[in-house]
């Protein structure tokens, strides 16, 4: 890994603020080496990736390494932010894992199609929330082609 | 109307009788007409009556054209002859009732007030085909009407169309209602799905943060709580879970509702192996051992199938007696077009009178926090895979002696109304 010794950018698309907390809490728990960001939903987040608006500084809204993306967002969702950001010649090669509540075959069809990295469920405990990030975010910081995987709690 | 209404053949029948007769009575008038005129008729008037005998021979002519008359008139249906060029020379009782009489008027100017022939005629295709046919027609009286046209030849040789109608606004009616009935009960069973679909999904959101605070309260506050508030706690949690486990059973008895089903021809050996590979954890862990037979191939969807044994087995598996490990076979016979699989255990079985019982959505016969207790879904849903199919399934058991379950298939998945050839069980 090249960036050993700076924190890993995670970037959380999720709407949902409880679920946004627990993620904060898990990477607090996992430890430093992850410099989490979070936006509200896929509008923000495509706007992020592409440096419009307040996050046009470069400095202060850096290319991220992974995406943690939720499904179910307004304005935009994570099926339709997922399809633009791996269509899109300067982002597809930006990791990004499914975070989401749904369970549905058609959403795994989907991620796994558009080209998300893995497919996870979020759980119902706190500490298999903090597990499964640790495992997947080191995993996929490590080697971005790791095959993909659906994780229903 | 309706009633009594005679059948087409019946009809036709009588309406062949009777241009017969007509046919006899217009030669026996002409006969008539041309002794009286003193003119032999074609073929030297062999044909011609003897004399004296004229009056009587016109007076039953009259006769038979009077029964002739009165019957189309009496007919319960619409009769009429139509010519080529559209003229309307006869027409009975029923039609002048439901479209007036056809003072003269070609068919399109009286019935619809045209000026041109109609652009698409059904009738009139009968010129051209030479064959009789018979169409539903709506007409301009607002009823609908079953119709028979029929080539005819008139006396003198020309082609007419001889047509009737019967009336089956009644039975139009009466389809039109129960196809709305058919179409509103499918959108309502529907718009059930969704709702528990909908309704399933969207409960299990806040019930999973219930679920993670309570979780990381007692994990990471447990040492700034009494033992009240540690109970309190752990209650809350645990039907939190609870809620979570019916709400997610809720969700897949109404995925397999919903499941678009996918037929191909299915080795149910292969999909009960499936099943207890999925199961291995659980059989591994009650020292259970599970047998399968050679089963037959049947027409049905796999994934349905897979899940139908995973219930059966997961609950032969689940309700064991403590006493020995578990031992689930599973055997299965086809003929005369019906596959029927049995599944039987040495596990706890149940008291015969739940048998209908354990088939309904959440219904349990353990305690929710016995060894044995679970959601009361999986039965719920093997019942559904096979309804689906247009199958049957039943139990067999006796407390502590063992359960058996029969389910029967159809081997073929046949087109058309499923619940006309279902198989069911006695």
């Amino acid at each position: 890994m090249e960036k050993q010794n700076l924190p890993s950018i995670i970037l959380l698309a999720d709407d949902d603020e409880d679920d946004c907390l627990l993620v904060e809490s898990a990477f607090l728990e996992i430890g430093c080496h992850h410099d989490l960001r979070i936006v509200g939903d896929g509008r923000e987040l495509l706007a992020y990736l592409h440096r419009e608006g307040k996050f046009a500084d470069p400095g202060k809204s850096p290319r991220p390494d992974l995406v943690l993306l939720d499904l179910n967002m307004p304005r935009i969702d994570g099926r339709k932010a997922l399809g633009i950001i791996k269509s899109d010649p300067k982002l597809w090669d930006i990791p990004v894992l499914v975070l989401t509540t749904s369970r549905e075959e058609r959403d795994i069809a989907l991620a796994r199609q558009a080209g998300a990295s893995s497919f996870l469920s979020k759980p119902d405990l706190f500490e298999d929330l903090t597990r499964m990030l640790q495992e997947f975010c080191t995993a996929i910081l490590h080697d971005p082609n790791i095959p993909f995987q659906v994780v229903r709690a | 109307m309706e009633r009594d209404q005679p059948t087409r053949e019946e009809l036709v029948a009588k309406i062949r009788d009777l241009e017969e007769r007509l046919l006899a009575a217009e030669r026996k008038i002409q006969v008539l007409q041309r002794s009286e005129a003193g003119t032999a008729g074609p073929g030297g008037g062999s044909c011609d009556l003897p004399a004296g005998e004229s009056g009587k021979a016109k007076r039953s002519v009259a006769a038979e054209r009077h029964l002739f008359f009165n019957v189309l008139e009496t007919l319960p249906v619409y009769v009429c002859l139509l010519t080529p060029d559209y003229h309307v020379p006869f027409v009975n009782r029923v039609f002048r009732e439901r479209f007036g009489a056809s003072t003269g008027l070609r068919c399109f100017e009286h019935l619809f007030g045209r000026s041109e022939p109609c652009e698409i005629c059904e009738t009139y295709s009968v010129l051209s085909t030479g064959r009789s046919r018979q169409w539903e027609w709506a007409g301009p009286d607002g009823c609908y009407y079953n119709v028979f046209d029929f080539p005819f030849m008139d006396t003198d040789g020309s082609c007419l169309i001889l047509e009737m109608g019967i009336d089956i606004t009644e039975r139009k009616k009466a389809e039109f209602e129960l196809r709305t009935t058919i179409e509103k009960l499918e959108k309502l069973n529907q718009e059930l799905q969704d709702f528990a679909f909908i309704s399933s999904h969207d409960l299990q959101e806040p019930l999973r943060k219930i679920q993670t605070f309570g979780n990381m309260l007692v994990g990471r506050y447990a040492d700034s709580l009494d033992s009240t508030a540690k109970d309190y706690l752990g209650r809350m949690t645990r039907a939190a879970k609870r809620m979570s486990e019916l709400l997610r059973s809720l969700l897949d008895y109404s995925r397999t509702g919903t499941h678009e089903l996918n037929y191909r021809s299915v080795s149910l050996s292969e999909v009960a192996r499936d099943a207890v590979n999925n199961l291995e954890i659980l059989i591994n862990a009650a020292d259970g051992k599970v047998e399968i037979e050679d089963l037959p191939t049947v027409e049905a969807d796999a994934v349905l199938l897979r899940q139908l044994f995973q219930n059966l087995i997961e609950n032969s598996i689940k309700y064991r007696k403590q006493t020995e490990p578990p031992i689930v076979r599973v055997n299965g016979t086809s003929a005369d077009g019906v596959c029927r699989i049995t599944i039987e255990d040495n596990g706890i079985g149940f008291d015969e009178r739940y048998r209908d019982q354990v088939f309904k959505p959440f219904e349990r016969l353990h305690g929710k926090s016995s060894t044995y207790g679970g959601t009361g879904m999986g039965l719920a849903i093997c019942r559904k895979i096979v309804d689906r199919h247009g199958g049957d399934i039943m139990v067999e058991s006796v407390a502590g002696q063992g359960t058996r379950i029969v389910v029967v298939l159809p081997e073929e998945q046949g087109t058309g109304a499923r619940w006309k050839n279902r198989i069911s069980l006695p």
